[in-house]
C-alpha cells in the first residue's frame, strides 16, 4: 500500500468526509508532505471504492454544489489495520537496529 | 472570467456529469480566494478527466496507466494525421496541376499520404492496436472490439485508396488473399478480445511478455522477409500500400509486446500519483 492510499484510508477512519475534506486531512496527517490534487484524489477513491475498501455514504447538495461523502468499509478498516501493523513492525525493527548500532532514533 | 467559470470548464473534462460536479466543488473549495485554479490542479483534473473521457481504464487498476498511455497515443496519432492532411491539401491547392485530369490524383495522393502512407498507417495501426490490447487486458471488451474494427476499416480504406492511384492491374489472386486474410484476422481479433480480457486476469504478466515477444518475432519474420513471395505471389503487384497493410501484423505485434512488457514491469499503481 502506497503512502497516499494509507493516508486516504486513515483520513476516513474516524468519520466520513467529502473530497476536499479528505484532501485537507491527508495534508494535515502527513504534515504537509503529501498534497493530493482533485483528479488524483478521485481516481484513488474510484479504485478504493472498486476494491470495496471505501464506500459512498451520502450525498449533499449545498448551495447547488454536490458533496459526496466517503466512508471506510469493514474491509477498508481491516486493510488499514494490517498495514498499520506492518509499518509498526518495520519501525520497531529499524529502531532496534539503530539502537544496536549506537544511533538514537529521533 | 470568474474562478467558478474556469473550474467549471476544467471539470467538463470528465464525461460523467455527477463526477464533474463533484470535482468542481472540490476545485472551488481547494482554490478558494484565488482568481484561477492552480496550474497543478488544472493539469491534474484535465489529465484524469481526459483519461476518463477517452474510455481508458479507471486510474489505479492494474493496466490503467497502459490504457491511458495507449489512448493518448491514439489521440496523438490522429492529430499527426490531421496536421499531415492539412499540409498536403494546402500544398495541392497552392501548386495546382496544369492538367485538370491530374486533380483527382493530386487529391488522392493527399488522401493516400494521410491514410495509406507506410509510416502513417503504421502509426495509426500501432496506436489503435495498442489501445485495443490495453482495453482488452483491462477488461473493456466492447471498446477493444470497436478499436479492432476501426483498425480493420483503416486497413480496408488503405487498400481501396491505393488501388485508386495510378494504373493498377485487375484484381489479382494475391490481393484476394490479402482481403481474405484481413477479414479473417479481424474476425479472429474480435473473438480473441474476450479471451484476452479473461486471460489478463489469470495469466501472470511475464507470460504475456513472453507470448508477445514470440508473436512479434514470428510476425516480423513473415512480414519483413516473406511478404511478397509468401503472401501476395511472385508478380510483384503488392506495392507500398499493400506492404503497409501487411505490416498491420507487425504493428499489431509491436504494441502488443510493448503493452505486455510495460504491464509486466510497471508496478501496480496504488493511486494515480
Amino acid at each position: 500500500m502506497q503512502e497516499p492510499t494509507f493516508l486516504i484510508l486513515t483520513a476516513l477512519a474516524d468519520e466520513a468526509r467529502h473530497g476536499y475534506g479528505v484532501m485537507q486531512e491527508v495534508t494535515a496527517l502527513s504534515a504537509g508532505r503529501v498534497t493530493l490534487r482533485p483528479g488524483t484524489l478521485y481516481a484513488a477513491l474510484d479504485r478504493l471504492v472498486a476494491e470495496g475498501l471505501v464506500a459512498v455514504e451520502r450525498e449533499e447538495v449545498v448551495a447547488s454544489r454536490l458533496r459526496r461523502y466517503y466512508r471506510l468499509t469493514g474491509a477498508g478498516a481491516t486493510a488499514l489495520s494490517e498495514e498499520s501493523e506492518r509499518l509498526a513492525a518495520n519501525a520497531r525493527v529499524a529502531r532496534r537496529r539503530l539502537r544496536k548500532a549506537g544511533v538514537t532514533p529521533a | 472570467m470568474t474562478l467558478e467559470r474556469r473550474c467549471r470548464l476544467l471539470a467538463r473534462a470528465y464525461p460523467d456529469r455527477e463526477r464533474a460536479e463533484e470535482v468542481l466543488t472540490t476545485l472551488l473549495d481547494s482554490n478558494e480566494g484565488r482568481r484561477s485554479p492552480r496550474v497543478a490542479d488544472a493539469f491534474d483534473v484535465l489529465r484524469h478527466g481526459l483519461a476518463a473521457r477517452l474510455g481508458s481504464t479507471p486510474a489505479g487498476t492494474r493496466y490503467g496507466r497502459v490504457g491511458d498511455a495507449a489512448s493518448v497515443a491514439v489521440v496523438l496519432a490522429l492529430l499527426v494525421q490531421a496536421a499531415t492532411a492539412v499540409a498536403i491539401a494546402a500544398n495541392a491547392f497552392r501548386r495546382p496541376p496544369k492538367d485538370p485530369w491530374d486533380w483527382p490524383d493530386q487529391i488522392y495522393t493527399g488522401v493516400y499520404y494521410v491514410t495509406g502512407h507506410q509510416v502513417a498507417a503504421a502509426l495509426i495501426a500501432a496506436a489503435v492496436a495498442s489501445a485495443a490490447c490495453a482495453a482488452a487486458m483491462a477488461g473493456r471488451v466492447a471498446l477493444a472490439r470497436l478499436l479492432v474494427l476501426a483498425a480493420a476499416a483503416g486497413g480496408a480504406a488503405t487498400f481501396l485508396v491505393e488501388r485508386s492511384l495510378g494504373e493498377r492491374p485487375s484484381f489479382t489472386s494475391g490481393q484476394g488473399r490479402l482481403v481474405v486474410a484481413l477479414g479473417i484476422g479481424t474476425v479472429l481479433a474480435v473473438l480473441l478480445t474476450g479471451a484476452v480480457a479473461r486471460a489478463a486476469r489469470m495469466v501472470p504478466r511475464w507470460w504475456w511478455a513472453l507470448a508477445a515477444g514470440a508473436a512479434l518475432a514470428v510476425a516480423l519474420y513473415v512480414v519483413r522477409y516473406h511478404p511478397h513471395e509468401l503472401l501476395w505471389g511472385r508478380t510483384g503487384v503488392a506495392l507500398t500500400a499493400y506492404a503497409a497493410v501487411a505490416t498491420v501484423l507487425g504493428t499489431l505485434a509491436v504494441p502488443l509486446a510493448l503493452t505486455a512488457l510495460v504491464a509486466a514491469v510497471v508496478r501496480r499503481p496504488e493511486v494515480a500519483d
